[in-house]
């Protein structure tokens, strides 16, 4: 990427913010906190220290070995790359549709991932194998996403608009399909496809660290290349244009991007909604606006964001679980709602 | 999520076959109280059980129900689920003692169980099941709750893996005897015209465990003669237009079938206008093990309460 100035109104994105100095060490020290905790903590009541031995490799009994190293760890690594995705792609989504709504979910990707996911599951592949139904999730996700693509461009431009509208009305009708082979399913199965669709991190091996987590944080980083475009493209697309900015083309590849991830963090976790939506808008409030600083900001917190959520799902109603997505929703949709009325309120309605 | 770990394992039988009858073939095998021992699961995997499971757990209800009915001692059993305890749902509800009963199959509780062997179904998340043979677990998934035949699969699968074959066969055995000795009953019988309906509106067609049982004790399933197939959600519409005889529902609504009893839409039809609703407790409606011959003994029982000398 060739370096672009930022035009004037952009400039005004380096205001307001909480120094990176200090901000982004302090989230770290957060997400190293929620991954002793993720992996200290959990249904089966270990003794801490013996936990904390596993975790730093000191000798501690063969069971807790296990359970941290085997079920604790892995999920906790799945659960802060899916974090970081999930936020990322909300950040940059929310930047390029300039839409504070704006999430993973608006491209329809992951009711795509969904509808591949109730589809496997109905038609008896989910127990194939380990793979089988995430991949035909990811399957479904990437489909969505180059339909939507495909729908909203004509003549080589793809307005953020109809992107944003054929993502919606691509999405309300996946949803609708997953709602008919809910229908059609056993009641088994329903109960299945529902635990997946409202995400968690319960069946994560190493397996899945070893594919999905090199992905999804592949495709965050790569989202950091464009922050200084995604600042320009937040004062417009013509203004972007105006100092250079291939606009098409950055859209084109951060979409891409943006459904890989989605795509690959959907499909080893089930839909959790509000990540993307709350954590760029939390640490936008306290980093300020500048893409530069915020994707990595997004990218760490939201990695700490969703190991927490995830540690809590496990602990609520322990030694049972619950659904990492009714966790994230719950804090979500307050926070939801917050937005939408603060927006009325900067609108005067 | 209630019913997840364990009353799926019934429910699952609700896209049963249930239209074959065959019962397998019991053959002693010499080699199965033989550990190290390896058996073929219904996923086609070879798991090796190295020495005779001492620490078992189940992860649905129907496997809970096998082993605490009688195929190993109680000690044996380290884990099940938490509605093995419940008596509406489990046959084996006063057995479970201070077993411990899983509410969800994390892969963490069933670890800090440290077992020797792990039942799981098809419907236990994926995942959960590759922690566990990561750690080194034996366990054992069934895929198939199709039909009678299938139970009995399950249960001389369970016999073999924990050592005590002669225990499964006999428990089949048992399962036969009183199937045919139902069927003898009700075989020269007219056949009542029921339909299973539950508190959140579903009926049971073709292919469904239900199907079986209304067929086993004697019935005509009114939805099967209907065409539905597995299992559908209907309005009390339909169900007065089914105009079944008997009308057969469960007890995890209390004063359900007093409901239907007082629903003006369905005063004219024949099983509420006849008094012919009967509540059952969940256990009998959704299981998928030995005791699902004993549930079309009740079933059959109250259909043709003179044939049983009731």
């Amino acid at each position: 990427m060739s370096p672009v100035p930022l035009p004037r109104a952009a400039q005004g994105l380096r205001g307001r913010a909480a120094s990176p100095a200090v901000v982004l060490p302090l989230l770290t020290a957060v997400l190293v906190l929620a991954v002793w905790l993720g992996t200290s903590l959990g249904s089966a009541p270990l003794p801490l220290s013996q936990s904390f031995a596993a975790v730093i490799g000191q000798p501690a009994p063969a069971l807790v070995r296990d359970i941290v190293w085997e079920l604790r760890l892995p999920r906790v690594i799945v659960a802060g790359a899916v974090g970081t995705g999930l936020a990322v792609v909300g950040c940059v989504l929310q930047g390029l549709f300039r839409n504070p709504m704006a999430d993973p979910g608006v491209l329809g990707v992951s009711a795509g991932a969904g509808l591949g996911a109730v589809i496997a599951i109905y038609a008896g592949l989910g127990a194939v194998s380990l793979w089988t139904l995430p991949g035909i999730a990811f399957a479904g996700a990437l489909l969505t996403a180059l339909s939507v693509y495909a729908l909203a461009t004509r003549g080589g431009r793809t307005p953020v608009l109809t992107l944003l509208l054929a993502g919606i009305a691509v999405g309300s009708l996946l949803t609708s399909g997953i709602g008919l082979v809910m229908i059609l399913g056993g009641e088994t199965q329903v109960q299945t496809m529902l635990l997946w669709l409202m995400g968690g991190f319960g069946g994560e091996t190493w397996q899945q660290v070893g594919i999905a987590v090199p992905l999804v944080l592949a495709g965050s980083a790569a989202c950091f290349l464009f922050a200084r475009e995604l600042n320009i493209l937040a004062t417009g697309e013509e203004a972007a244009r105006g100092v250079g900015v291939p606009v098409e083309w950055t859209k084109r590849i951060l979409l891409a991007l943006c459904a890989l991830v989605t795509a690959v963090g959907v499909s080893v976790s089930g839909t959790i909604g509000f990540v993307g939506l709350m954590v760029p808008h939390m640490l936008r409030l306290v980093v300020g606006p500048d893409h530069r600083r915020l994707l990595p900001a997004c990218a760490i917190g939201g990695a700490a964001f969703l190991i927490l959520a995830d540690l809590g799902a496990r602990l609520v109603i322990r030694p049972a679980e619950i659904s990492v997505g009714v966790i994230t929703s719950f804090l979500g949709v307050p926070f939801f709602l917050y937005l939408l009325r603060r927006q009325r309120a900067g609108l005067g309605g | 999520m209630r019913r997840f770990l364990g009353v799926a394992a019934a429910l699952v039988l609700l896209v049963a076959a249930g239209c074959g009858r065959a019962r397998p073939t019991v053959r002693p095998n010499p080699s199965a109280s033989t550990f190290p021992l390896t058996i073929i699961d219904d996923t086609g995997r070879s798991v090796l059980i190295p020495h005779k499971p001492q620490r078992i757990v189940s992860v649905t209800l129907g496997t809970d129900e096998i082993l605490l009915g009688g195929l190993v001692p109680r000690a044996r059993v380290v884990g099940v689920t938490k509605y093995a305890a419940d008596p509406n749902e489990s046959w084996v509800s006063g057995r479970v003692g201070h077993i411990a009963q899983l509410s969800t199959a994390s892969a963490e509780q069933i670890l800090a169980l440290k077992p020797d062997l792990v039942f799981v179904a098809s419907y236990t998340t994926p995942g959960v099941v590759a922690q566990l043979e990561g750690s080194g677990v034996p366990v054992i998934e069934f895929t198939t709750f199709s039909s009678v035949a299938d139970i009995q699969s399950h249960i001389l699968t369970m016999g073999r893996a924990v050592g005590n074959l002669a225990g499964a066969q006999a428990m089949v055995a048992k399962m036969n005897a009183q199937l045919a000795a139902v069927a003898a009953k009700v075989k020269s019988l007219p056949p009542a015209r029921l339909l299973y309906y539950t508190s959140d509106g579903y009926v049971f067609g073709k292919g469904t465990t239900p199907d079986q049982l209304v067929r086993d004790a004697g019935g005509v399933n009114v939805a099967d003669a209907a065409g539905i197939t597995s299992w559908k959600q209907v309005t009390l519409g339909t169900v007065a237009a089914l105009k079944p005889d008997w009308l057969l529902t469960g007890t995890t609504q209390p004063g359900f079938a007093a409901k239907l009893l007082r629903n003006p839409v369905l005063a004219a039809v024949p099983a509420v206008a006849g008094r012919h609703v009967l509540a059952l407790p969940d256990r009998d409606l959704t299981v998928v093990s030995q005791y699902f011959s004993q549930a079309v003994q009740v079933v059959a029982a109250d259909l043709h309460p003179s044939a049983f000398g009731h």
